[in-house]
């Protein structure tokens, strides 16, 4: 029964492969959408081209239904699935100033990896940015 | 629009979502993207001075005396998805050094204006305990409570600021 | 009472049950070995079938990183010696079984026949390089009538030291993960496959950076047949060998060998160098720097991978 790693059928380090082989189709997939390019995120945002929420609301919905059907066919444990916490405040808050940094910066974290990858020099400076925003979360932290 | 060239979205969104689908369906969790940049920053920071990342709880987490940072499956993802993301690039011919933004703007603004971003999303990625893969995605899948509130704020942000950068993209 | 009667490499003291002595050194040195027989083969391979014009990356420039590599790797492998001062004592016996000695006698020769291989291509190059130095000159521009020689010899010695970078670890027989027949032909391809991406690197003529594409792409492949090969060996083998490769078959180097060595390093430059092979313009660098890093990485795994796999020594127990 699913999830298979937390069932026991492999080890940490096959999960660790798998995450590569996820990893590629993830960035395929975003790559193919055409995530890689700030410019079609940005244009959301300017009612442009509605991309990034065809994109995202088709695949919430396709995961979603896989789970559903699998958790009803008696194939995955739902309980045994990492949901996110709900931190309300925070997530919101920090839900804000990531929309803020999206569109002045014209990526999210996992695009601007795939931005990089196809040569987008704005996303290697992206990441510049976004390291150094971590960082001062990281050393502010403690002060909080 | 040069858009012609990427695929469908809903066929994309589909495919991601399948992706994420076997994710949850293999290792019981979902894709993620910030935690890996996270990792490495942390990494260099440990490299300039250990007894720094040590004396800070938030950060000894990451890669504390005796911890491998990389040793994370987040990380091993974000490998493949630069691999996966090449891959697709060259085999629509899309890989070339260049910067995209608008007409009304020069490279360099919008290299500083990238950064800027980037800065304000890793404050943002590490306040809501995750970025657009982790938080909207994962957490959108799995109808998280949290995460579509992180989800909306997102967008309103997003259309929020809109109008104060345009010139970067119109 | 049991008798027990082992002749092997296990006798040494400190080798049961696990090996820690081997750093970064010894890989270091295989991989540059690997290399510097890679890139002396094509060079004189080349050269041999007169295509020194055709291709001058492969034939005349490449041998010029030969001197330096070497230096480094004998460098490394000289911070692993215990005994450094006894160094010489190699060249006081030849003995055919001892992987060692092959090794000490074939860097003993391709060392000097090196040095006069570049040597003769600088001056091709780069006339004006011994200016300050007119004896150099004229020995250099005599050299040239002995490239035939010198190419022959330097082919024969390129392959036993690609093989040897092998050989030495697989005939130890007391560490089960490197007592494989197919580590010295998988090491012999691997330091060829890094030649040809090192000419790659070099490489101005869209002809010749085909060609190596090509001859890489073929040597990716054997190299990925020859791992299946090896893992499929192991786990028809005894206990401890199906032990030794489960260490990579879900065991602690699963992920590492198999994502970087074999995906980044092997896989996705075999992908990309086809695409390019088609005429499709994506980076000769990038599958050339991949390789090269695949190849180092490679080295490592193996090295560490023999240290930490075991015998099941019973008996002592």
């Amino acid at each position: 029964m699913a999830p298979f790693y937390k069932t026991g059928l492999f080890g940490e380090q096959i999960s660790l492969l798998i995450a590569f082989f996820l990893g590629i189709g993830f960035g395929f997939w975003l790559e193919r959408a055409g995530f890689g390019s700030s410019r079609v995120l940005a244009a959301q945002f300017y009612f442009r081209d509605m991309r990034v929420l065809k994109v995202m609301f088709s695949a919430i919905v396709t995961a979603m239904v896989g789970i559903v059907l699998f958790t009803i066919f008696g194939w995955l444990d739902i309980s045994l699935i990492y949901i996110n916490p709900t931190y309300l405040w925070p997530q919101i808050v920090g839900g804000l100033i990531l929309g803020f940094g999206f569109i002045i910066g014209g990526y999210c974290p996992g695009t601007s990896v795939v931005g990089c990858s196809t040569g987008r020099i704005d996303g290697f400076f992206y990441i510049g940015g976004l390291m150094t925003g971590m960082l001062v979360f990281g050393e502010a932290y403690p002060l909080i | 629009m040069e858009n012609k060239k990427y695929w469908d979205p809903y066929l994309s969104g589909i495919g991601l979502g399948l992706t994420l689908l076997l994710a949850f369906v293999l290792v019981g969790r979902g894709l993620g993207a910030s935690g890996a940049v996270m990792r490495l920053t942390v990494w260099l920071t440990s490299l300039v001075s250990q007894a720094h990342v040590d004396a800070n709880a938030y950060l000894a987490k990451y890669a504390g005396t005796g911890i491998n940072p990389f040793k994370n499956w987040l990380v091993y993802e974000i490998v493949g998805v630069i691999v996966g993301g090449f891959l697709s690039g060259m085999f629509a011919g899309r890989l070339k050094f260049k910067t995209e933004h608008g007409p009304n703007i020069s490279d360099k603004g919008r290299w500083g204006l990238a950064f800027l971003g980037g800065i304000m999303m890793g404050i943002g990625a590490r306040l809501a305990y995750g970025c657009t893969s982790g938080q909207a995605l994962t957490g959108g899948a799995t109808l998280a409570v949290g995460s579509w509130a992180f989800m909306f704020s997102v967008f309103i942000g997003g259309y929020a600021m809109a109008y104060f950068v345009r010139k970067q993209w119109l | 009472m049991h008798e027990v009667v082992i002749t092997s490499g296990r006798m040494i003291p400190h080798i049961d049950p696990q090996l820690a002595i081997w750093g970064w050194e010894i890989p270091l040195y295989l991989f540059l070995g690997g290399l510097v027989a890679g890139i002396l083969f094509f060079s004189t391979y080349y050269f041999i079938r007169n295509k020194k014009d055709d291709y001058p990356a492969a034939v005349k420039k490449a041998p010029l990183l030969v001197v330096p590599l070497l230096v480094l790797g004998l460098f490394a492998l000289f911070l692993d010696l215990e005994h450094k001062w006894y160094v010489w004592r190699f060249y006081t016996a030849i003995r055919f079984e001892s992987p060692m000695s092959w090794g000490s006698w074939t860097l003993f020769f391709i060392i000097p026949l090196s040095m006069l291989w570049s040597l003769t291509w600088i001056h091709e190059l780069y006339p004006g390089f011994s200016r300050p130095l007119p004896v150099l000159n004229g020995f250099a521009a005599r050299l040239k009538f002995y490239r035939k020689h010198l190419a022959w010899s330097l082919l024969v010695f390129s392959v036993i030291l690609g093989m040897y970078t092998g050989i030495l670890l697989s005939a130890f027989n007391a560490r089960p993960f490197w007592n494989s027949a197919i580590l010295g032909p998988l090491f012999l391809t691997s330091g060829l496959s890094t030649g040809a991406a090192s000419i790659l690197l070099l490489s101005k003529s869209e002809a010749e950076k085909q060609l190596f594409r090509k001859i890489d792409i073929t040597l990716i492949a054997v190299e990925l047949f020859l791992i299946i090969h090896l893992f499929m060996g192991f786990l028809a083998g005894t206990q401890v060998h199906v032990d030794a490769a489960l260490m990579f078959l879900g065991g602690p180097l699963t992920a590492d060998f198999w994502i970087f060595v074999v995906a980044l390093g092997l896989v996705v430059p075999l992908i990309i160098e086809i695409f390019e092979s088609r005429g499709y313009k994506v980076s000769v660098k990038i599958p050339a720097l991949l390789v090269l890093a695949g190849g180092l990485l490679l080295r490592f795994i193996i090295v560490d991978a023999g240290q930490s796999s075991r015998w099941l020594y019973k008996f002592f127990e």
